[in-house]
């Protein structure tokens, strides 16, 4: 298979505050990745464990301050700089909220066809209105939509919108950074199966990011768990949802609340809360909140240690 | 009133005049909330659970931009009829409310440990050393970790988790009776979240506190409820206890949306969505408000509103065919 993204150890750090109090963090401390075409990867994690400064990695919004991503065969960015000839239009996204993504200002025909602006520049008015009318129709929206504003829209109708403007330019992979956490259920289980038929039928990757563990899991091919910027546990859904290894990965299952009483009900919390990234324990770093913790993993960070060809993580002791 | 209910929501209708209109949020809403009960009430954005608890609470926008009918009788005096200055003693002190979104419920340029103080301040006249070691005890039993450092902390400096302590410790400072929590833990992450329920069940469980859990989610429903209201376009379609419910849910919007959820470890290759959209609320449809997107509908459906109907133990459901 081929790969559309690649990532090597890549790390983002971030400075705070005002001198003297200056402090430097990394968001993402060390991930490397990589989705095969028609794939799709999920990524789980809670609040401030870098799963969005990720997706804006691999998106070319930020460089990665050390590592290095591929995007097809060609190196987009590495250490600190991004590739200005890269490739555009490949990678697109679809974000959080498309009450707030989408321009209230402009039609949705001068919204869908924006990134054509970028990737195509020669496109006439008429090519134009046809690419986006095409798009249109993948998401099942009407083209009559293409002379109307974002507010005559429901969310789903909007969320259906951002990602035709995301298909548009014919990406390989598109980033869905909590792509369907502000949508109703019954519109989310819509959304989620439109994505879904659209891989089938274009054959394009997903980044797939979630805090909400079974939408990950049901979306994925693959799932990773990440943990104060790291990946701690990788492996397909079923390896992660069946077989989980990494302590974390447990706690984060077993706080899932699914639909169903009795799963609901045996769910248990772990202790605590996510640490300070200004200042991530030491050894591994999750080992404050780990009920398997030994001596040993308050000092030594851990190897990754692959299980098998797909599924592998960050953390020795059993 | 049977002495066992602590709430009675009586024919609740809340309708807001708009520009295009009015929006009949809640259209005729029915129900009761046992002493020490926590009942879930589950919806979809537009489906009127947040109104509801506003009316509850009576923090709807004055007449003639919000026009309520009905009977909100808590501990049998009915809120709806009541004076401001009555509901002041009651909202905080009996009733009281957390809500999504921390960073707006508090104030910003206010120590936590003050935006504390208020509530024993004006419910209970505290001041010096008892309202200090009021605060200090309302932070405790939200389980908040170092309690005097928290007290002198702003919200700002906390994570979310802890911001949403500091609101439940204002919210069950003065051991209400009846707590609202409308979609409370929505913006927490799961181990916290499960964290701040279990906090809920607890306060249940030792003071027989009373609980409305309004929320999208039925993971939380299924951890913490006794008892499970859905509601649709405004109405409540089907009620039960929560162990009847996820066994047999009657209703086909109820069915439907247990189906639309993705559950962990299934492996399923399409959630089965509902299709279309919930009915615009300044022209409901005629007949039952779900017709539209409802897969068995009959003529009946579509001419005449259902009422709900007994089907077993506390277990009704407004729908024509599984009425006859």
């Amino acid at each position: 298979m081929t790969i559309v993204v690649a990532a090597r150890h890549v790390a983002k750090d971030y400075t705070v505050g005002k001198f003297p109090e200056r402090r430097t963090f990394s968001a993402v401390a060390d991930v490397s990745l990589s989705i095969g075409s028609g794939e799709t990867l999920g990524i789980v994690g809670e609040s401030g464990c870098g799963k969005s400064t990720l997706s804006r990695l691999v998106l070319g919004l930020e460089a990665p301050t050390r590592g290095e991503i591929q995007i097809g065969s060609e190196t987009v960015a590495r250490d600190g700089q991004l590739i200005k000839s890269r490739p555009r239009g490949l990678v697109q996204a679809v974000m959080q909220d498309p009450g707030s993504s989408l321009n209230p200002k402009l039609r949705i025909s001068t919204i869908v066809t924006e990134p054509l602006k970028v990737t195509e520049p020669g496109l006439g008015r008429a090519e134009l209105l046809e690419r986006a009318g095409a798009a249109l129709d993948l998401v099942g929206l009407d083209r009559s939509s293409l002379s109307k504003f974002p507010h005559q829209f429901s969310g789903g109708q909007k969320q259906r919108v951002a990602i035709a403007r995301a298909l548009v330019s014919n990406p390989r992979l598109i980033v869905l950074d909590e792509a369907i956490s502000s949508l109703d259920v019954s519109v989310a289980a819509q959304v989620m199966n439109l994505l879904k038929g659209l891989q089938d039928r274009l054959g394009i990757s997903y980044l797939f990011i979630s805090h909400q563990l079974a939408a990950v899991m049901y979306m994925s091919h693959h799932v990773s768990v990440m943990y104060m910027g790291r990946i701690v546990e990788t492996g397909t859904a079923a390896e992660i949802g069946r077989r989980p290894r990494h302590p974390y990965t447990h706690a984060l299952l077993g706080a899932a609340l699914p639909a169903d009483i009795v799963q609901a009900r045996a769910a248990k919390a772990v202790g605590g809360e996510v640490p300070d990234p200004l200042a991530p324990p030491s050894g591994c770093t999750f080992h404050s909140r780990c009920p398997r913790a030994i001596e040993r993993c308050a000092t030594v960070v851990p190897a990754w240690i692959a299980r098998s060809p797909t599924h592998g993580l960050l953390c020795d002791v059993d | 009133m049977a002495g066992d209910e602590i709430l009675r929501v009586e024919d609740l209708h809340v309708t807001f005049s708009g520009r295009g209109g009015d929006v009949h949020a809640v259209n005729g809403v029915n129900l009761t909330v046992r002493r020490g009960e926590i009942l879930g009430i589950v919806g979809e954005s537009g489906s009127g659970k947040s109104v509801t608890s506003a009316a509850i609470m009576g923090v709807l926008p004055p007449a003639p931009a919000c026009r309520v009918h009905g009977k909100v009788l808590f501990e049998g005096v009915d809120l709806l009829s009541s004076s401001e200055r009555a509901m002041q003693s009651i909202r905080g002190r009996q009733i009281s409310m957390i809500l999504q979104d921390p960073l707006s419920a508090l104030n910003p340029v206010m120590k936590t440990g003050d935006q504390i103080a208020e509530v024993f301040r004006i419910h209970h006249g505290l001041s010096g050393r008892s309202l200090m070691d009021a605060v200090i005890n309302a932070l405790k039993r939200v389980r908040f970790p170092s309690p005097e450092r928290g007290a002198a902390s702003w919200p700002h400096q906390l994570s979310g988790g802890m911001r949403q302590r500091v609101v439940g410790a204002i919210a069950l400072g003065c051991e209400p009776d009846l707590l609202i929590a409308d979609e409370a833990t929505t913006a927490l992450d799961s181990t916290i979240q499960l964290q701040y329920l279990d906090l809920i069940k607890e306060r249940q469980r030792i003071d027989g506190l009373s609980v409305v859990v309004i929320t999208h989610d039925f993971g939380v429903v299924a951890r913490i409820c006794d008892r499970v209201a859905v509601m649709y376009a405004g109405k409540v379609v089907e009620e039960a206890p929560v162990e009847t419910l996820f066994s047999g849910p009657r209703h086909p919007y109820t069915k439907a949306l247990l189906n639309a959820v993705p559950k962990l470890n299934t492996d399923l290759s399409r959630l089965e969505a509902i299709e279309g959209v919930p009915p615009r609320l300044w022209s409901p449809p005629v007949g039952c408000s779900f017709a539209p997107r409802c897969a068995g509908s009959v003529v009946e459906c579509t001419t005449r509103p259902p009422v709900p109907v007994a089907i077993g133990d506390h277990h009704s459901v407004a729908c024509w065919r599984v009425a006859s």
